[in-house]
Parts: C-alpha cells; structure tokens; sequence
C-alpha cells in the first residue's frame, strides 16, 4: 500500500509542467549514428593514458618511495646504536680508542 | 513491423529493420538519456550508442522482456556510465586542474527541457535543478515514470527492481524534492 505523503510544493509544479513531451533528436541523428557505426574503434583515453591509471602508478611509486625513505632511517638509526655499543664496551674495559694515527 | 518480425530482421542485420527501429525509438531513448544527463550533446552520444549496443547485441537477446524495455535499459545504462564518468572528470579536475582541461558543456545550472512549455521553463528549471540533486537510484525513478510517464511495472523491468522497491523509491525522491524545492523558492525569494 502506497502511503499518503503530503508534497503540495512538487504535486503543484508538475500539475502546473502538464505533461513532458519527449524530446526530438536532430534530423541528423541516423546518418551520425550511421558515420558512428562505421568509426574503426573509439575515441577517448587508451588504457595506459586513463587519468585513472597515471594517479595509480604515481600513488604506488610514491608509496614505494616512502617505504625506501622509512627503510633508510631505519638503516641509519642501527648504524649510531652499534657505534655507542663500541664505545659501552671500550669505557668498561678501559681502553682508549682514538682515531688519530701516529 | 511486428516485434519478432523486427528482432529477426535486426538478427539477419536488416537496414531497413533498424532503420525502423531507430525512428521509432530514438526520441524515447534521447528523452531517457537526456533526464538522466541533463546534457542535449552527451545525451545525444548515448542515445547514439544505446542504438549500437542495440544493433550488435541484439542476437544475445534473451527475449525474457520486451524490445522496448531491453532498449530502455541499454539507455539507462549508457546514460548513467557517463553520468559517472563526468563525474570522475570533475574529481580529477579538481585534484588535477592543470592536467584536465576544462569542458564546454552545453548545460548550465539551468537544464532547459525541450519538452516543457515555455511558460513553464522557471518551474522546470527549479524542478530538474531538483531532481539532480537527487540520489542516482531516486533519479532515474523519479524521472522514468514522472517525466516520461512510464509505468512503475515499466521501471521495475528497466531499472530490474522489484516494483515494491520503485514505489518506494518514489516516494523518497518525493520527499527530497519537496524539501529541495522548498529550499531552492526561498534562495530565490532572498
């Protein structure tokens, strides 16, 4: 069952348009449609040039990026701790450790 | 021309069979496309390929519905995908606005519907302004069987839903579009 709603505003508007006769096409329609029919293939983007395409490589080749940029600090953080490990164990035993060359 | 006389014609790849059904339909599937894109040119291009479609397809067609109604959907169909399309463009642009040129649409704010008298075209600016801002489903409801006149029983087989989910589609597009309307007189008046 359908139910009751009140649309005074719409109900008014369309009772006032009456009746949407359907639109016509040019006199052209079938002889463009016909010169469609008979294009080779059809325009627009090939599937390698779709915007949609270019922002997904550019999104994978930024993510792949941060990736190596967070891997690298990573890298570079372990490098310092394993030098003060060095130094840990020169202090305990007491050795002097110099980089100076005679 | 009988409907199977025009499906076999059509099947053998009859000229004048499709020809036929071309002008018998080209108008309707304009009018459908044409509500939903509330473009005449982008309207004009799937009506275009709603007839192709039709031409290359029409030897896997089931029969399980009418010529018509397969036709309808096709440009229901067409209609809608480039409705989404244009709408990826306009994301795009605007992520993008060096890369996406700018379209000359023959739309503006104000849809002009062919088919309205003249002394109604304020109202049926308001009203198509309206029905855009409906959601999709609601939409291509509302604009099947108010605008074109179709029967909930014709949008249930285009739109494949069962005729209890058009009543109610209906009906909450009637809802938005009162709210909407009520919304756009008072802008006016300001």
């Amino acid at each position: 069952m359908k139910k009751d709603i009140n649309t005074p505003l719409l109900d008014e508007i369309l009772q006032d348009i009456g009746t949407f006769r359907d639109p016509e096409t040019s006199d052209f329609f079938y002889t463009r449609l016909k010169a469609k029919m008979e294009e080779p293939s059809p325009a627009g983007w090939s599937l390698p040039m779709k915007p949609v395409w270019i922002i997904g490589i550019f999104l994978v080749l930024l993510g792949l990026n941060s990736i190596m940029l967070v891997k690298q600090f990573q890298s570079a953080k372990t490098t310092t701790t394993e030098s003060t490990g060095v130094s840990d164990v020169a202090n305990i035993y007491d050795l002097k450790i110099s980089s100076t060359t005679y | 021309m009988d409907e199977q006389e025009l499906i076999q014609g059509l099947r053998q790849g009859d000229e004048p069979a499709f020809r036929w059904l071309v002008d018998q339909f080209r108008n309707r599937v304009y009018h459908t496309a044409l509500n939903i894109l509330q473009d005449d040119k982008e309207a004009e291009d799937a009506a275009q390929e709603t007839f192709i479609q039709v031409y290359e397809s029409v030897s896997s067609f089931r029969e399980d519905s009418s010529l018509s109604t397969w036709i309808y959907r096709i440009a229901m169909h067409k209609a809608l995908d480039k409705l989404r399309r244009r709408k990826t463009r306009q994301t795009l642009r605007k992520i993008l606005p060096w890369w996406m040129p700018e379209e000359k649409r023959s739309s503006s704010e104000n849809f002009d519907h062919p088919g309205v008298a003249a002394e109604q075209k304020e109202k049926s600016y308001l009203l198509f302004r309206a029905i855009n801002s409906l959601p999709l489903k609601q939409k291509t409801a509302f604009n099947l069987i108010k605008v074109q006149g179709l029967s909930y029983k014709e949008a249930s087989a285009i739109m494949d839903q069962p005729v209890k989910a058009i009543e109610s589609l209906i009906t909450r597009a009637r809802i938005n579009l009162q709210e909407k309307l009520e919304q756009l007189y008072k802008s006016n008046r300001q």
